[in-house]
C-alpha cells in the first residue's frame, strides 16, 4: 500500500524558494545572499538503556508514583522562561510511548503494539520509554501518565479545541487559548510573544492583547526590512491601510490589525539567518524546531512557541507508523536540545508535548481507535538536571471506561505545572477552571 | 471616463461573482451592469453546464497512475476553476471538497483525482446521492479508514466524522453507542489498489441487527444514510455549513429553519438550497463578511492579473501550502477554517511574498494605467474604504518611479482588507 507524501525534492524546492525569493530585490538593485541547500540524515541514536524496571505492581494495574501536593509559594512572574509546545496531532498512543514494564495484560490487549521489556528505556517508577526515544531519554526527560479529561470526547476536533483552550470540560467557549493567555500575562509590548510555524497561528496561541503569529518560515518577511524606496513605500501603504475607516465591520477590523501587527514584528524576525543547518533532521518537526531555536536565539520577545507533529491518528498500520513518529520526535527534539545548549539558551527552556487524546487500549485490526487519557513527555531544567522521572497516577487497566483509560489528572493540572514552574504564573490566571500543578514534574 | 452606475451596485455584482465563483474577472462587472446583481444570480442558477473532465484523462496523459507528478495534478485541478465556464458549479465543487474532505496524503493522487470527479458530478445534484457516493469512494475509504474495516472489530473513524462533520453535527442527537453501531453498518468495504476498484466483502460486513439512534434492525449502508439524511438535524447541519461558506457566519435560527425546510422540501436537492441562499436579502447584505481563504484569494489574484491557466503563472502547489490551503491536502477532516486567522500577519506576509514572486504580464502592463481607479477596478473593488483609498492615493501622488508604480498599486490593492475579504 503506497502512501503519497511530499517528497524530499519538494522540500528542497521549498527551502530553495525561501533562499531565492530575491527577484524583486535584485531587480531594484539590492541582493539577498542565497545559502547552500542541503539535507542531513537523522542524528545517530544512543544505545538503548535497558535497565530493568525497579518496581511493578499487579499485572492489571499500572504502578503509582508518590505525588504529594505541596502549596506553591507565590513569586513574581518570571519573564525569562521559554516554552516550546510540541502538539502531537491525531491522538498519540501514550501507552506505547511510555509503557509499564511487565504488563502482560497490555500485550494481550494489543498484540504487536507494545515493545519488549528489554527494549524499553528505563523512565523510572516502573515505566520505560519507547525504544526509539532512547537518545532523547539520555538527555533527561520526564513523563506524566493519566492526563486527560473527566468528561472525555472522542472527536479530534472537540478534544483539540479543549486542549487549545485549556479547558477539559465539554462546554467551554473560551475565545483564547492556554498558550495565548500565557502570552497575555507575559506581554510587555514586544512585537511578537507567541509564535507557531504554520500559515496561521495555532488556536492554542489565540490571545487578547499579546501579538501571536504563525509564520511559514522565519525568512518569510524579508521584504519588510529592505531599505529601497519601493519597499519603504509598501510599508507606508500597509500602514495607511491599517488605520480604521468608518463603517468597518469586524472582519475589516481584523484585517487592519493583521496589517499593523505585520509591520511591527516583521522587521524583528527578518534578521534570522537562513543558512541550512545540517544538525537537524529534514522532517517537518525538525525544521520547525530549527526555526524555533533561531528565534529563541534572536531574543526578540518570543516566549512561547507552538510546533506541530502530525500523523498520530494511527487507526491502521500503527506498529510501523508509531515507531516512525517516535523516531521523528526523538531525532528532532534531540537536535533542538543540543542546539539550544550550544547557544546557551537551554537553561530556561521547557519543552512539553500535548495530544488531544490517547488510543483505545484494545487494538482494532492493525491500529487503535480514539481513546481516553494519555501520557505526556517533558524536557525541563529539572528533568535534564536530574535525569527525569515519571509522575502522576497511572490509570487502572481493570477499570476502563468503555475500553478507554480513565484520566487521573485533568490536563489543566499539566498546564498548571507549566504555567507555575516555567513562568511562575498563577495557574488560576491562565486556566478558566483552575488547575493543580503536578509536583516536581517541571 | 464613461458615466457609471452607483459604486454600490457594481460592488454587489462583484460580491456575487466573488461568492458564486472565484471572480470577478476583468470586465465581468461591466458585462453584468445592465442586468444587475439579481439578473446575474438568475443567470448563474440557470446555467446547467457541468464542466465534467474526462476522469481518466490525466492518467492517460501521465501513463503510470502511481507515478503522477503532483504539480500536474494540481494544475489539472485548478485550471477549470480558473476558467470557470460555469462559476457556480466550480464554487460548489470546491465547497463540497471543504465539506467532505479527503487528503491525497492517505489516498494517493489517483484516488484523489477520482474523488474530485465525483464531487464535480454531484456538486449541484442531490445531497443524499452525494453522501452515499462519497461513502464508498476510494479516497474517502482510505482517508477515514473505512477501507478494510471489519464488522467484528470495526474502525470508527468514518462513522464518527460522517455524523459529526458531514451530516448531523456534534449536537445532532446521536450518542457514542450510535457511532459504534454506525461503524459496524459501514464495515465491509475494500479498496483494491491494483485494479483501483472498490469491493463489498459481505463476510467482513456486520449484518446482524444493531440499534442505531433508537431503531434496532438489520441496517445496511443505504438504509443508514437514508435514515440520517431524513433527520432535521442533518438538514440544519448542511444548511449551516453551506451558509457559512456562501454567506457568512451570521445565521439566525429562523433563517436556518427556513432554509432547512427548503432543503427538505426539495428532497435534498442542492440547487434549490443554493438558490434560496443567494436570492436571500441576507446574501447581498453580507458584503465582505467573511475572510477570503488562501485558495480563493490566489484564484482571485490570478484572475485579476489575467492568468488563464496555472502554467502562465509561477504558482507551485507548495506555495499554496505556505499560504495554508492546498487543495486535496486539508489540515484535517474538518477542512480549513473560515475565521479571522486568515487576516493574521502570517497571511499578510505569505500573500505579499507570493505577489512579489509574480511578474506582471505584458498584457496587464499595456492595458492598465498606473492609477488608483484603474487598479481598483481591475481588482473588483468599487467602493473602497477611506484608508485603503488613502493608501493607494499616496502611491499615485508620491511615488514617481513610473516603472514600478503599477506593481506597487497592485500589491497594495491585493493586500487590502477589501481584497482579503470575500
Amino acid at each position: 500500500m503506497s502512501t503519497f507524501s511530499r517528497n524530499q525534492s519538494d522540500e528542497r524546492a521549498l527551502l530553495a524558494h525561501v533562499l531565492n525569493r530575491r527577484r524583486f530585490l535584485t531587480l531594484l538593485g539590492g541582493a539577498g545572499a542565497a545559502g547552500a541547500v542541503g539535507c542531513s540524515s537523522a542524528a545517530p541514536m544512543r544505545k538503548a538503556n535497558t535497565n530493568a524496571a525497579a518496581a511493578a505492581t499487579a499485572d492489571d494495574s499500572l504502578p503509582m508514583s508518590p505525588s504529594a501536593v505541596e502549596p506553591q509559594p507565590r513569586r513574581p512572574v518570571d519573564p525569562n522562561g521559554r516554552l516550546v509546545v510540541i502538539e502531537m496531532q491525531g491522538g498519540n498512543d501514550g501507552l506505547a510511548m511510555l509503557q509499564p514494564f511487565e504488563s502482560g495484560v497490555l500485550r494481550d490487549h494489543r498484540p504487536g503494539l507494545m515493545s519488549a521489556d528489554e527494549d524499553l528505556v528505563d523512565a523510572g517508577n516502573g515505566f520505560g520509554w519507547h525504544p526509539a526515544l532512547a537518545g532523547l531519554a539520555g538527555l533527561g526527560i520526564s513523563g506524566v501518565v493519566g492526563v486527560g479529561s473527566n468528561d472525555p470526547d472522542f472527536s479530534h476536533f472537540a478534544m483539540e479545541q479543549r486542549w487549545w483552550r485549556g479547558d477539559s470540560g465539554r462546554d467551554s467557549r473560551a475565545r483564547t487559548g492556554f498558550c495565548g493567555r500565557v502570552c497575555d500575562v507575559l506581554d510587555v509590548g514586544d512585537p511578537v510573544t507567541g509564535l507557531s510555524f504554520s500559515g496561521s497561528p495555532s488556536p492554542a496561541l489565540a490571545s487578547e492583547k499579546a501579538v501571536t503569529v504563525g509564520l511559514s518560515d522565519p525568512g518569510a518577511s524579508w521584504f519588510f526590512s529592505q531599505d529601497e524606496r519601493w519597499f519603504d513605500m509598501l510599508r507606508t501603504t500597509y500602514g495607511a491601510m491599517s488605520v480604521a475607516s468608518p463603517d468597518d465591520n469586524p472582519r475589516f477590523e481584523a484585517a487592519r490589525h493583521g496589517l499593523a501587527d505585520t509591520l511591527r514584528f516583521a522587521e524583528a524576525l527578518s534578521e534570522i539567518p537562513q543558512e541550512d543547518d545540517e544538525t537537524y533532521p529534514w522532517t517537518d518537526l525538525g525544521q520547525q524546531l530549527r526555526f524555533a531555536s533561531e528565534v529563541l536565539d534572536l531574543d526578540v520577545g518570543v516566549r512561547v512557541m507552538h510546533v506541530r507533529q502530525g500523523g498520530y491518528d494511527t487507526h491502521s498500520g500503527q506498529e510501523y507508523r508509531h515507531r516512525e513518529l517516535m523516531t521523528e520526535l526523538n531525532d528532532a527534539t534531540m537536535a533542538f536540545v543540543n542546539d539550544l545548549d550550544a547557544r546557551g539558551r537551554l537553561d530556561n527552556t521547557t519543552i512539553v508535548t500535548t495530544s488531544e487524546f490517547g488510543r483505545r487500549v484494545t487494538n482494532n485490526d492493525g491500529g487503535t481507535d480514539h481513546g481516553g487519557a494519555s501520557s505526556m513527555l517533558v524536557s525541563s531544567p529539572a528533568s535534564r538536571a536530574g535525569g527525569g522521572a515519571v509522575y502522576g497516577e497511572a490509570p487502572n487497566l481493570s477499570r476502563l471506561d468503555d475500553g478507554n483509560l480513565v484520566a487521573t489528572a485533568r490536563f489543566e493540572d499539566y498546564y498548571a505545572s507549566i504555567a507555575e514552574e516555567c513562568f511562575a504564573i498563577d495557574a488560576n490566571e491562565v486556566l478558566p477552571t483552575g488547575g493543580t500543578p503536578i509536583t516536581g514534574l517541571i | 471616463m464613461k458615466a457609471r452606475q452607483s459604486a454600490i451596485e457594481d460592488e454587489q455584482i462583484a460580491h456575487v461573482l466573488r461568492r458564486c465563483g472565484f471572480g470577478p474577472k476583468p470586465g465581468d462587472v461591466d458585462r453584468w451592469r445592465d442586468d444587475g446583481a439579481a439578473g446575474l444570480i438568475d443567470a448563474l442558477l440557470e446555467d446547467d453546464e457541468i464542466h465534467a473532465l474526462e476522469p481518466d484523462g490525466l492518467f492517460d496523459q501521465f501513463g503510470d497512475a502511481d507515478d503522477i507528478d503532483s504539480e500536474a495534478l494540481f494544475d489539472a485541478y485548478i485550471n477549470p476553476m480558473l476558467a470557470a465556464t460555469n462559476p457556480l458549479h466550480e464554487r460548489m465543487t470546491w465547497y463540497w471538497h471543504t465539506h467532505f474532505t479527503s487528503s491525497i496524503e492517505s489516498s494517493g493522487p489517483r484516488f484523489g483525482w477520482q474523488q474530485h470527479h465525483l464531487l464535480r458530478r454531484h456538486a449541484l445534484g442531490n445531497f443524499r446521492d452525494l453522501a452515499r457516493a462519497i461513502s464508498t469512494d476510494p479516497a474517502m475509504l482510505l482517508y477515514l479508514d473505512g477501507a478494510g474495516s471489519d464488522g467484528d472489530n470495526p474502525n470508527e473513524n468514518y462513522a464518527r466524522e460522517f455524523m459529526e462533520l458531514f451530516t448531523l453535527g456534534l449536537d445532532g442527537g446521536y450518542v457514542e453507542d450510535d457511532v459504534r453501531a454506525a461503524a459496524r453498518i459501514f464495515s465491509g468495504w475494500h479498496v483494491d489498489w491494483e485494479t483501483a476498484e472498490v469491493r463489498f466483502e459481505s463476510e467482513k460486513h456486520y449484518d446482524r441487527p444493531v440499534a442505531f439512534m433508537g431503531k434496532r434492525q438489520r441496517w445496511n449502508i443505504d438504509s443508514l444514510i437514508d435514515h440520517i439524511c431524513s433527520l432535521q438535524a442533518c438538514h440544519e447541519h448542511v444548511v449551516t455549513r453551506l451558509y457559512h461558506h456562501l454567506v457568512g457566519s451570521d445565521l439566525s435560527d429562523s433563517r436556518r429553519a427556513e432554509l432547512a425546510q427548503v432543503f427538505a422540501d426539495s428532497d435534498l436537492e442542492i440547487k434549490p438550497l443554493v438558490a434560496a441562499m443567494i436570492r436571500g436579502e441576507d446574501f447581498l447584505e453580507a458584503l465582505h463578511s467573511r475572510t477570503r481563504q488562501p485558495f480563493e484569494w490566489a484564484l482571485a489574484a490570478m484572475n485579476v492579473l489575467g492568468f488563464r491557466a496555472i502554467e502562465q503563472v509561477d504558482l507551485k502547489h507548495w506555495q499554496l501550502e505556505q499560504l495554508g490551503q492546498m487543495p486535496m491536502r486539508p489540515p484535517n477532516v474538518a477542512g480549513w477554517p473560515l475565521d479571522d486567522r486568515w487576516s493574521s500577519p502570517s497571511q499578510v506576509i505569505a500573500r505579499t511574498s507570493l505577489l512579489l514572486d509574480w511578474e506582471l504580464p505584458e498584457a496587464v502592463v499595456n492595458s492598465v494605467a498606473p492609477t488608483v481607479h484603474e487598479v481598483l477596478t481591475r481588482c473588483g473593488i468599487f467602493a473602497p474604504s477611506e484608508s485603503t483609498r488613502a493608501a493607494l492615493d499616496e502611491i499615485e501622488q508620491n511615488f514617481s518611479e513610473f516603472d514600478y508604480r503599477l506593481e506597487l498599486l497592485f500589491v497594495t490593492a491585493m493586500a487590502s482588507p477589501e481584497f482579503s475579504l470575500l
